[in-house]
């Protein structure tokens, strides 16, 4: 049976990788430098093979549901009342992430380019866009994920021109800020990993099979390692250690310093470029926001809460726009993220295994 | 065909939703600066003097392009953005920076700290970081004040200066950007260009670099100096010239003189510890050819020995006076503590953290290699 709300493996690679790709990653190199100092590099390769162990936690689990996304399994693990209580926390989860890149991403933009633009505009281009595409089935959505992925090529090709002006020595002596040190910058990382919970949501709607799947997530994870690793580190080489700590937007920052004949402010290209990675990942978040809701409330088709989502993140956005509040909710979706990316699923793995509970009946998962 | 016209409607439509109009900056409402000087009056306060094209003669028509003239303006304020701010309230446009290709310090500001001033710079995303750093000796309005006839734009004159100084090995290169680690501790320390002006001959001269502590600017190299400087710090880009003096018994002065181009060098920085004291070498090969030499006759082998004997000591000589000056004015141009953090992580926290240049030995050991003589013995 052929249906339109399939992806291939291709493209679950590259779903998974815009997905993670968002807001965070234009302030990583700040975000972990304030722990692991010059050793940076180090903690997110740590947190890309922790969360490689992840990988292989959702892959069993998905394995043992092949044909249910996770709202199916909480269902048939936990009853269906608990189930349908834990896919609203899902819901929320959701909410809220889509909420906070959009805080973000405003900040940002009025930071760098916009700064006289009110809130409400950039806010509801963004929604708009993200109704737009999030509003369509999944092939859809991830053929856009697999076009945009363009733009994460111009990032790989126009950050190591700062090589060349790069000084190793703000690196070295290489492990000098200590191991302690660098396993918190480690932890401190995963809300750039945010996005990898998608897979068991988009799992069963993959054509292939699970070993191709594994091999898909695990190069999506090996991608996005090798790459916020190599920003940082040419973050890292081209800022000296008391500079990064004033800006907070290094690999921003990093490309404004450049200027070519054509293009005085490169970095402005470059935003306009990220609001894409920004677009895909917010994308996401209402893809699953509106997946669980009408997997709660079964009446309604999944479009209308598509709409309802997006309003809720514009409405919830439009009260966020301090500084130190930004922090705060940052700090705090961070923290619910880790229950979310990483306590359900191994949770729900341990039940699965525990009570030798398996798919069963033909309970799968539909398109909507 | 309605399918067309309804697609083409909304494509033509769909544009005038999407400009914005809160963050337009247009260029008739704008003075654009293209160069800044900052400077300290004696309650100081910041001086800024900038320079701005303004097109005179209106409109003209065909191939002759509208003679600009730069128009200079001065003000005073308790920052560096404070008087800028001052200057908006004497222009009928806009003022806007963002464009400058130059920013000049004078010597007095200079000795108060950089970053302070160009802080302004960093925290605007229009900020102008690619914008080049000099210093000048005196006064920096006159230097803004300038009517040189080189370039049409004043900015474009000193952008193009710094950048030919550049070549010619005179001095490093340091932008906006590129200078800001460095004022920063615990990294090397700038020297920046060191300019003067010549109001009777409308011009800028240069004479050497001024070298930094950390932001604060605490001495200054001659332009032999500043060349030594340039090639113990290994840029290999440069092509350096020096005169250099192989004997004092000629009466015709010309032939106690010998003009050398460094072609290439090959810096390496030792340090050696004892005693928990660490000592700096600085080995330099130089591969050189001789341009100018006066005396002429530069047959046998012996001859070229001799010579390159004499060149070898008084370029160590003159390396050994770069450095004494570096030290005394604590300038740690070479990144010699950058070195000791990472390869004596332990004795630079002990030790070494913030110390003064002084308490380290630096040795140049220079070693010169002649490729050719021109194309004449």
């Amino acid at each position: 049976m052929k249906n339109n709300n399939q992806m291939t493996k291709l493209q679950l690679i590259t779903f998974i990788i815009q997905t993670q790709i968002g807001v965070a990653f234009l302030s990583l190199p700040f975000d972990i430098h304030k722990f692991a100092k010059g050793d940076s590099w180090i903690s997110l390769l740590i947190t890309g093979v922790v969360m490689q162990v992840l990988v292989f936690f959702y892959f069993i689990l998905s394995n043992r549901f092949p044909k249910q996304d996770l709202f199916q399994i909480l269902q048939s693990l936990l009853g269906r009342f608990v189930g349908k209580c834990l896919t609203l926390f899902y819901f929320a989860y959701f909410l809220l992430t889509g909420s906070t890149i959009l805080i973000l991403f405003v900040y940002i933009i009025k930071k760098w380019m916009l700064p006289y633009t009110p809130y409400w505009v950039i806010l509801m281009l963004m929604c708009a866009v993200g109704i737009y595409i999030a509003i369509e089935n999944l092939t859809v959505i991830a053929r856009f994920y697999f076009i945009a992925t363009i733009v994460l090529l111009v990032f790989i090709f126009v950050t190591p021109m700062a090589i060349k002006d790069g000084n190793i020595h703000y690196i070295m002596p290489i492990g000098h800020s200590g191991i302690w040190k660098i396993l918190n910058g480690a932890t401190h990382a995963t809300l750039a990993w945010q996005g990898l919970e998608l897979f068991l949501i988009v799992s069963p709607f993959v054509t292939a099979s699970s070993k191709e799947k594994l091999k898909a997530v695990t190069l999506a994870n090996i991608l996005v390692t090798l790459l916020y690793t190599f920003l940082t580190f040419v973050c890292l080489i081209y800022f000296s250690g008391d500079e990064i700590m004033l800006m907070p937007q290094p690999v921003l920052y990093l490309l404004k310093s450049f200027s070519f004949t054509i293009i005085e402010r490169p970095d402005i290209v470059i935003i306009s470029l990220w609001i894409i990675l920004v677009g895909t990942s917010f994308i996401s978040y209402l893809y699953g926001a509106s997946l669980a809701a009408s997997f709660v409330i079964k009446k309604w088709k999944r479009q209308p809460f598509v709409y309802l989502t997006a309003l809720f993140c514009f409405a919830f956005a439009l009260f966020f726009n301090g500084e130190q509040e930004i922090e705060k909710l940052t700090k705090f979706t961070t923290n619910i993220g880790f229950i979310f990316l990483l306590a359900m699923p191994v949770f729900l793995l341990l039940i699965s295994l525990l009570f030798k509970k398996q798919q069963r009946g033909n309970l799968n998962a539909k398109n909507y | 065909m309605r399918k067309t016209i309804k697609r083409l409607i909304v494509s033509s439509v769909i544009p005038i939703f999407l400009t914005g109009c809160w963050d337009q900056r247009l260029l008739k409402e704008q003075k654009l600066i293209s160069l800044v000087g900052y400077d300290m009056n004696s309650n100081g306060e910041v001086i800024a003097s900038m320079a701005y094209p303004v097109r005179k003669g209106g409109v003209t028509t065909g191939t002759q392009s509208a003679s600009s003239q730069s128009t200079i303006l001065t003000t005073h304020g308790k920052t560096a953005l404070d008087s800028l701010m001052h200057a908006d309230l004497k222009i009928s446009e806009r003022i806007d920076i963002s464009k400058a290709q130059v920013i000049l310090f004078g010597e007095k500001i200079a000795k108060v700290g950089l970053y302070q001033v160009i802080d302004h710079i960093y925290r605007n995303p229009k900020g102008a970081l690619g914008a080049k750093v000099a210093i000048v000796e005196g006064s920096t309005a006159e230097a803004v004040n300038l009517k040189q006839e080189e370039a049409e734009i004043i900015g474009r004159y000193y952008d193009e200066f710094l950048k030919s100084g550049r070549a010619t090995g005179f001095y490093t290169n340091y932008n906006v950007q590129s200078v800001c680690p460095l004022l920063l501790k615990h990294t090397k320390d700038p020297l920046l260009p060191l300019l003067q002006i010549q109001p009777t001959q409308n011009r800028a001269v240069t004479v050497g670099m001024a070298m930094f502590n950390n932001e604060k600017m605490t001495g200054k190299l001659n332009i032999d100096e500043s060349k030594m400087f340039i090639l113990l710090d290994g840029s290999k880009k440069q092509k350096v010239s020096l005169l250099v003096r192989t004997n004092n018994h000629y009466k015709n002065r010309q032939k106690n003189y010998v003009v050398i181009e460094v072609l290439g060098t090959k810096p390496k920085t030792k340090l050696h510890v004892k005693n928990k004291s660490i000592t700096a070498d600085l080995s330099l090969k130089l591969y050189y050819r001789i341009t100018e030499y006066p005396k002429n006759h530069l047959t046998t082998p012996m001859l070229l020995d001799e010579l390159n004997k004499a060149i070898k000591e008084n370029l160590t000589q003159l390396a050994q006076q770069t450095i004494t000056k570096m030290q005394e004015a604590n300038c740690d141009g070479f990144g010699i503590e950058e070195q000791i953090k990472v390869h004596h992580h332990k004795l630079w926290e002990k030790q070494y953290k913030n110390t003064a240049l002084k308490n380290i030995t630096i040795k140049p050991r220079l070693q010169l290699e002649l490729t050719n003589s021109g194309i004449i013995d």
